[in-house]
């Protein structure tokens, strides 16, 4: 199964460490792959380093695309973080 | 090195952030970049290098794991699980490895090329905010290379004698070694009065000045130093005199400290015996040390916002959870928390509110109104505060209530999410009480009928001061205005806490005016039921209490209110209490505001 979705970065820091790790640590245990894309850069989303690496900003919109098994639930769970800003500001 | 190396009688001045006196040896805490050593590795010595490299890892998930337990919710703790998440990626340690293996370079080569990499995609960011978290990936890389290289970067919890920490900056890991014991100070170049040092250091009773700007620079490990924490001073490599001087003086407030602590256990009540609950207002749930060490088991005032403003993020309901049951349990079975819903806005920084760009924000979007305005930030703080209510005495009290209808849209939020809770059948106190704080002069006005709608009244005398004479305190011009003192004031405490005895309800008070020495007799004599103050201050003022009967109290009271002008008042209150109880107000010359002794020491012997 293959979903994809735009998805805003609300929080004002934008994608750093700590945005990263939540990302990282809500897909650990789902059965699916999961790519971001950014302004012409790729990560997977199950590595924080390379989600770092997408360098984006505040109100950015980043490309994601679930595939596997688990997609529409990792999809909700990014869904979910991106809508809460993290938890940040 | 420094240049004030050996010059005695070097003083620097920073900000005065917990008070108390030091004197003892600096111990360096080494948090300057680490000088990373380069070499190539000799062949077949590879295999060992890569073993380096994974126990620097080990250790370091273990440290953080380690610090991670002393911790108890909020930011920092999410600061911590980042850098353990950072560091149990997989592709960090493999791209290092790699490094290793292909260009037979050391491990501290390598480990600061691969995370400087990684991290400088974030110095060509445009985004400033994004930028700022550049500082996660360093202090990451600067734990592995201390690791590698045996810095001990967590060496504050192997201290084994007493020293006065000097440090650029201490982190929540740091502060969670600290042991009373052997730390006798704390100096950093960087921080202020809020900084989580500070507050700390406040709550650990431990000596502090920060934002010295260069101690680091002027201070190595086994210099003598003096600290003044009333003054916000530091004497490097003192004189004998001057040591023989702050030690006479770090022994007169250990006696003052030692005497009020002797009333520690003991009831507040006045002389007659009428009791006066104290309680402490506080920020944060570390707070609650201090509370224990004051004898304290009430929170009359907890700030709730400052869990809200010390990180970059917003705590969740969770998050808020953990933090008020922090206090709640740590205040024990009898212990009762005021917790003051979101007083955020106005001259406190909020994303939100601020960009709203306010001409006079003082009387804008903030506290109440701003929750009413947020429902979900108002929702998800009723609902945390609710449920740690399972866990001990909770009271909920609305911040800046001007009128009836506020306050009846406020109680609605908090009955809609009781509904939510039993529904959901999280348990909570059903009988939790709902109080409001007495700062707008319009809920002073009409407190009678306020009185009616609540269960408590706290008297915010900040605000209510700062609201009812027009003076912004903030303003140098007119600040000299600003005076409790003034008869319009009297007034309106008086007819608040009659109001609120006319409905059978009690009365506190949590502003400045509620831990001044000169101003408790009067308060006493209002018939205010509590008083909250900064934990500090309680001892004396339970001592205090403990002379005077009611009837004294209320006799000074009721001159004062025939009193015409603040200065009349202030003169007499002042001058009674102070001539009526001398031993309670005298302080030697050269403390100026500090505590109190019962007895000129000159007198009789110190300790």
């Amino acid at each position: 199964m293959v979903v994809e979705k735009n998805l805003t970065m609300l929080n004002r820091a934008g994608m750093h460490l700590r945005p990263a790790s939540k990302i990282v640590s809500a897909l650990r245990d789902l059965e699916c792959e999961v790519e971001i894309t950014f302004d012409g850069r790729m990560a997977n989303a199950k590595s924080i380093i390379s989600l770092t690496q997408l360098l984006a900003p505040q109100h950015s919109v980043l490309g994601v695309t679930a595939t596997g098994p688990d997609a529409r639930r990792a999809m909700m769970a990014l869904e979910r973080l991106f809508r809460e800003k993290f938890g940040e500001e | 090195m420094a240049p004030n190396d050996n010059n005695p009688n070097t003083i620097l001045s920073g900000v005065a952030s917990s008070s108390g006196i030091a004197l003892g040896r600096a111990f360096h805490v080494d948090r300057n970049v680490i000088q990373v050593p380069h070499h190539r590795l000799a062949p077949g010595t590879t295999e060992h290098e890569l073993e380096r490299l994974e126990s620097a890892f080990v250790l370091s998930r273990h440290q953080l794991h380690e610090a991670r337990i002393k911790l108890t919710g909020g930011d920092h703790l999410q600061i911590l699980d980042t850098h353990i998440a950072f560091l149990e990626d997989p592709q960090l340690e493999r791209n290092i490895r790699a490094q290793v293996t292909a260009k037979m370079i050391n491990a501290e080569w390598a480990v600061n090329e691969v995370i400087n990499e990684v991290a400088s995609v974030f110095d060509r960011s445009e985004d400033s905010y994004l930028r700022e978290r550049r500082r996660d990936f360093e202090q990451i890389s600067q734990r592995l290379l201390a690791n590698l290289m045996g810095l001990h970067q967590d060496g504050i919890e192997h201290i084994n004698e007493p020293v006065i920490l000097v440090a650029h900056d201490l982190s929540p890991a740091d502060m969670a070694h600290i042991n009373r014991e052997f730390i006798l100070g704390i100096l950093t170049d960087i921080g202020g009065q809020t900084s989580h040092t500070s507050i700390l250091a406040r709550a650990l009773e431990i000596p502090a000045v920060v934002g010295l700007e260069s101690i680091t620079r002027e201070v190595k490990t086994g210099d003598l130093l003096i600290l003044d924490g009333f003054a916000g001073r530091v004497m490097l490599n003192p004189s004998l005199e001057l040591i023989d001087e702050y030690d006479t003086r770090r022994r007169y407030h250990l006696q003052v400290e030692t005497e009020l602590r002797l009333t520690r256990d003991l009831p507040t009540v006045t002389a007659d015996g009428a009791t006066i609950q104290l309680s402490a207002n506080i920020e944060l749930p570390s707070e609650i040390v201090a509370l224990r060490t004051n004898g304290l088991n009430r929170v009359g005032l907890f700030r709730s916002e400052f869990i809200f403003l010390i990180g970059t993020q917003t705590p969740d309901e969770e998050a808020q959870y953990h933090a008020y049951r922090e206090v709640v349990e740590g205040l024990g079975p009898n212990g009762v928390t005021t917790i003051r819903t979101l007083d955020l806005g106005g001259d406190k920084l909020h994303h939100e509110a601020s960009a709203l760009h306010e001409t006079n924000p003082a009387m804008g979007l903030r506290a109440i109104r701003l929750c009413l305005a947020r429902r979900d930030l108002f929702r998800t703080q009723l609902r945390a505060i609710l449920r740690t209510s399972a866990h001990g005495k909770v009271r909920i009290m609305f911040p800046m209530i001007s009128g009836i209808e506020e306050l009846r849209e406020a109680k609605a939020e908090l009955e809609s999410m009781r509904r939510n809770l039993r529904e959901e059948n999280i348990p909570f106190d059903e009988t939790c009480e709902v109080g409001i704080m007495i700062e707008v002069p319009s809920a002073a006005l009409i407190a009678d009928l306020l009185a009616r709608e609540v269960n408590f009244f706290s008297i915010g005398t900040n605000d209510l001061i700062q609201y009812m004479l027009a003076i912004d305190r903030s303003n140098e011009h007119v600040n000299y205005l600003f005076t409790p003192a003034h008869p319009a004031i009297l007034r309106a405490i008086c007819s608040i806490i009659d109001a609120g005895h006319h409905a059978g309800i009690s009365v506190a008070m949590c502003g400045e005016m509620a831990g001044d020495p000169d101003y408790v007799m009067f308060l006493v004599g209002l018939g205010i039921d509590e008083l909250s103050m900064t934990p500090h201050n309680s001892l004396r003022i339970k001592r205090l209490l403990s002379r005077f009967t009611m009837e004294e109290a209320r006799q000074v009271a009721q001159h004062a209110l025939t009193l015409q002008t603040s200065s009349e008042v202030s003169d007499y209150v002042i001058t009674y209490v102070r001539t009526h109880y001398p031993e309670e107000f005298w302080v030697p010359d050269w403390c100026e505001d500090g505590p109190c002794l019962t007895r000129d020491p000159e007198r009789e012997p110190m300790i």
